[in-house]
């Protein structure tokens, strides 16, 4: 087999310069590859270097050379224009229309909504999801979804890392139409992942971006609630605006958020793409609307599944307020002015990431009104 | 049947120095044998096991090395005579009791044989185990010969009724495993009756130290005359050689072969402790040098020399001792180091004494040269193909690697032990003596500010060996560890004695098995069990363990390649791997199962850049088809049904 790889590097630098740095973003690009790299509870380890010099396992890592400007070209077939939203050609509030969905989802449903009627009209034949290990509590797992039933048990947010790109090999096996949802850091791997094997992109029909601000670490998340209750009794938690929330069998318990907000992965304070830019759509909260959702519609594919799904009367659309979208435009801005700017240096490194000059300097100058992070 | 069991007095039979030892027990009629196998030690039970179905004596493998002698001093106490057979190692398990019953004495003749293993062929150590007659102020005889071991046993079992004292002789493995020519004599009939008496009682206690000096000095006076001491060569020679063991043999055919028969005296001492000091007197105070030879440590050189300086109030000069301290003797390694060979006496020798060796025939160098020609392949210290111990250490280092906190695993003592090595993939950061890795881990498992989880292994027989009080102390004291129990249902290491877990005895009867799991969880610790070769199952397991942070067991159950191979009768299907799927050394493999996983069946084939299975050296296990990551390892199906076919046929 011919990778075209570029970085000629391998697992052992993944480990050095990603692994052992709390780079890693557990987005699990790497896993499922080989026998070398495996992960347990989001926590991706080596188990030793393979002992080749260069392999896909670096070359697709959303923490090695991130080159926004190149991946923009090679996805959207054109030159980054919008630095902070990234390329879209529409921007949306929206809410599925089916009534089960809106049921069991954490705001407008329109990821499980979408999907389920893409699966419907076969647009798509599987999607890779995350639902939650039976194994282990509140321990997101990655999910082949290929039921509509499968994907309902999917909904809601998760709010630790899981990764689900690890069953992107055995997905590929099962179904030539795939979809994929997940964080930034997922997409730009799975975009990697494609310019190194182009013929997986063949085989994946839609990948919905989910914003993105950080993710939580599990196993320190889980000590650390261990510390504060009795997990046995726990069933989900929630972090609706900067609360964390935590349904019991009985109960609704409330637990201090700064000290949660710390056991945030490191690696998160380097990422320059809250609005995961290189997906076909994007979506996340409204931060305002409770019942509906953020929506980017970024390539052509994209717009297609949303137009046929709003025609089918599967989804409702409406326009996206400007003071929103300011809103949101700082958010995703402010974020990417820490990287820029370069306010975790003094913690890590964010070389990995590569802007045109152009982006850079736009970044760097742009000023960040204030008070807009509400 | 068995020559070594032959009736026939006067018949000379070939036999291992074992065997022999063995022989000379059935010789003296013993009535009761107990031992924990060892290196190299174990056929001597074996042999007295098989025996014990003709001149029905108790054959039992004991637990450990302390109970077997404890069973045989229990034995001894009811006027029977008993036997124990040990390695170095073990005469340290049992050197507690051993410094109380030498002062309680014994009633029926008792011998604790001790087999070193000078060089540590197999073994953790190369102790001089003799310092422990020393120590204990018994009587201790080392034979040179099989046919002289065999006697000896005879000789020690009168000897201890004589002074009541348990007599230890001591073998090593140049001994125990050469073979010799070995004149049988008759076989007593057991007609023993054990009985404690009113006034048999058995106490250990300072009070009596003074009785065991007085047998003490009863078996010194009985050695000034014993017949395994000799003195062979010139009267008033020079120089003198004193050896024991089968050094006292190498130093023989050295002196002739150097052509000093002539010059050089050789005083063989067989009873060792204690020396026979005047007999040394009379033929040391003439010497004007004298070379002693034995393995390992310089025990007979230190002790002629404490003799010689005490003889000099009596007048007698002190000649010069070459030996070990002056650095005269030393193998390769150094002095006091490693076994003794003729080699070494020989160069020594001539080194000594200025003597020349005879070269060899022409015809011998000719013949040594064709065969050191032909150079045996290298080979590495690796567990077998097939072997649970690799699935074991594979899942253990997989699981440590997940767990992200540097674990360590502690290690043990059996084929487990080279969990030090590559085999093992270097995990074991300790390899000591038996029960010892549960006793560490006690430790590290209990330490403030240490955040490294602990691992301690243990094989099944090491388990019922000395691994209980570690368990139940990590139990009690709340130790955080997780102790793994590498049950391969055998005592592999030694060659497959049964121990109470397998359900049978040393004599081949089916007996309750004793449950592992059920004792730890008698002791109330969380117990699984899995079978190794389940990895992702037992990998999650021990995660799921290691997290705990708690005393917790897991035992890793699978059968020993060997047990496996020996015991079962269907053919398995032939493993093979597909060359169409196979990567090779490309990204997503690069010889992860030859080079990697490493199983000695696994070839990497240089030609065509893939893996192949070695069909002589796989064992069929599979556990490979299950770690490959393209799934190209498989098992042939159709093998089956043809040997089937082949089987009605």
């Amino acid at each position: 087999m011919n990778y075209q790889l570029s970085l000629h590097k391998g697992s052992l630098e993944l480990e050095q310069e990603v692994l052992k740095k709390e780079l890693c973003t557990a987005c699990g690009a790497c896993l499922g590859l080989c026998p070398y790299l495996r992960v347990r509870k989001e926590n991706v380890v080596l188990l030793e270097p393979c002992g080749l010099k260069e392999g896909r396992c670096y070359e697709v890592c959303p923490r090695t050379k991130l080159d926004f400007s190149a991946l923009n070209q090679q996805v959207f077939g054109e030159e980054r224009r919008d630095y902070v939203l990234g390329r879209h050609q529409g921007l949306y509030l929206a809410q599925s229309a089916l009534k089960e969905v809106q049921k069991k989802a954490q705001y407008g449903g329109v990821v499980s909504g979408l999907l389920i009627y893409a699966l419907s009209k076969k647009l798509i034949d599987g999607a890779i999801l995350v639902g939650y290990s039976s194994n282990y509590q509140l321990l997101p797992e990655p999910i082949l979804a290929r039921s509509k039933k499968e994907i309902l048990a999917c909904a809601g947010s998760k709010y630790t890392s899981a990764p689900s790109l690890k069953i992107l090999n055995q997905a590929l096996k099962e179904c030539s139409k795939l979809a994929f949802v997940g964080r930034g850091c997922q997409v730009s791997a799975l975009r990697k992942r494609i310019m190194v094997e182009p013929e997986i992109g063949e085989k994946i029909a839609l990948i919905i971006g989910l914003f993105c601000m950080w993710a939580l670490d599990y196993r320190k998340l889980y000590s650390h609630l261990a510390k504060k209750l009795d997990l046995s009794s726990a069933k989900r938690f929630d972090i609706p605006y900067n609360r964390f929330l935590v349904w019991t069998d009985k109960k609704r318990i409330e637990l201090e958020f700064e000290p949660i907000r710390a056991l945030k992965r490191p690696t998160c304070d380097f990422c320059y793409d809250f609005t995961a830019e290189f997906s076909d759509l994007s979506v996340g909260s409204t931060e305002w609307k409770d019942d509906w959702n953020t929506l980017i519609v970024r390539s052509e594919r994209g717009k297609k599944v949303i137009e046929q799904a709003k025609k089918a009367k599967a989804l409702c659309l409406k326009p996206f307020p400007e003071d929103r979208e300011k809103l949101l435009r700082q958010a995703s801005l402010g974020k990417k002015k820490r990287v820029v700017n370069g306010v975790f240096l003094e913690k890590k490194a964010n070389d990995y990431l590569v802007l045109s000059k152009e982006e850079r300097s736009w970044i760097e100058n742009q000023e960040l009104e204030m008070g807009a992070k509400k | 049947m068995n020559p070594v069991f032959l009736d026939k007095p006067e018949a000379v039979v070939l036999m291992m120095g074992n065997e022999a030892i063995a022989r000379g027990a059935i010789e003296a009629g013993v009535d009761f044998t107990a031992s924990y196998p060892g290196s190299p030690s174990s056929e001597i039970q074996e042999t007295l096991a098989k025996a014990s179905k003709i001149f029905g004596h108790h054959s039992e493998w004991s637990v450990n090395e302390k109970v077997a002698f404890e069973a045989c001093c229990g034995a001894s106490f009811a006027g029977l005579r008993a036997m124990t057979a040990m390695k170095q190692n073990g005469i340290n398990v049992v050197s507690d009791v051993l410094n109380t019953v030498n002062l309680s004495g014994t009633k029926g003749g008792i011998v604790l044989l001790v087999a070193d293993d000078a060089g540590g062929y197999s073994s953790t150590n190369e102790m001089d185990s003799r310092l422990h007659a020393k120590l204990a102020e018994l009587p201790l005889v080392e034979p040179s010969t099989p046919a002289e071991a065999k006697e000896m046993v005879k000789y020690a079992f009168e000897l201890s009724e004589r002074v009541k004292l348990p007599v230890i002789i001591r073998s090593v493995t140049r001994l125990s495993h050469a073979r010799g020519d070995v004149p049988l004599d008759k076989i007593l009939p057991r007609t023993r009756k054990p009985q404690m008496g009113f006034f048999d009682r058995f106490v250990g206690h300072p009070m009596v130290h003074p009785l065991l000096h007085l047998r003490f000095n009863q078996v010194k006076a009985e050695f000034e005359k014993s017949a395994f001491n000799s003195y062979t060569g010139p009267e008033n020679a020079e120089t003198v050689i004193s050896a024991s063991g089968p050094s006292a043999v190498y130093a023989m055919e050295a002196v002739h072969n150097l052509g000093l028969d002539d010059q050089v005296g050789i005083l063989k001492i067989g009873t060792t402790w204690p020396l026979p000091e005047q007999f040394i007197i009379k033929h040391l105070s003439q010497a004007r040098q004298v070379i002693v030879f034995e393995e390992v440590d310089p025990f007979l050189e230190d002790n002629l020399k404490v003799v010689m300086a005490d003889a000099v109030m009596s007048g007698a000069s002190v000649p010069k001792f070459f030996g070990k301290r002056s650095g005269h003797i030393k193998g390769p390694r150094g002095a006091g180091i490693g076994e003794m060979t003729p080699d070494i006496v020989y160069d020594s020798l001539a080194n000594i004494l200025g003597a020349k060796r005879k070269p060899r025939s022409a015809k011998f160098m000719e013949a040594e040269k064709k065969v050191l020609e032909w150079k045996l392949p290298g080979r590495e210290w690796a567990f077998c193909a097939g072997c649970p111990h690799r699935a074991s250490f594979w899942v253990m280092k997989t699981a440590l690697k997940e767990d992200d906190r540097e674990g360590v695993l502690i290690g043990d003592i059996g084929c487990y032990s080279m969990g030090v090595s590559k085999t093992g993939y270097n995990l074991s950061r300790t390899l000591q003596c038996m029960g010892a890795g549960i006793g560490f881990a006690n430790g590290l498992g209990n330490l403030k500010d240490f955040d490294q989880p602990v691992i301690a292994i243990a094989g099944d027989s090491t388990f019922y060996h000395s691994c209980l009080p570690g368990l139940v102390n990590a139990k009690y004291n709340k130790s955080k560890l997780v102790f793994i129990v590498l049950d391969n249902s055998g005592t592999a290491m030694t060659g497959f004695q049964p121990h109470p877990g397998t359900g049978k005895n040393a004599l081949g009867e089916s007996v309750e098995p004793i449950s592992i799991e059920k004792i730890c969880e008698g002791i109330g610790i969380p117990t699984q069990v899995v079978d190794p070769f389940e990895v992702e199952k037992a990998v999650k397991l021990l995660d799921d363990a290691l997290e705990a942070g708690e005393t917790r067991v897991l035992i890793f159950r699978h059968k020993c390649a060997l047990i496996e191979g020996r015991e079962s009768k269907e053919e398995k299907p032939r493993v093979y791997i597909d060359q169409e799927i196979c990567l090779g050394d490309e990204c997503g493999c690069n010889r992860f199962c030859s080079r990697v996983f490493a199983c000695p069946g696994l070839i990497w084939d240089e030609k065509h850049k893939k893996a192949i299975i070695d069909d002589v050296v796989c064992t069929r296990c599979g556990i490979c088809a299950s770690i490959c990551p393209k799934g190209a390892i498989k098992l042939e199906e159709k093998k089956i049904i043809k040997t089937m076919k082949k089987g009605k046929r």
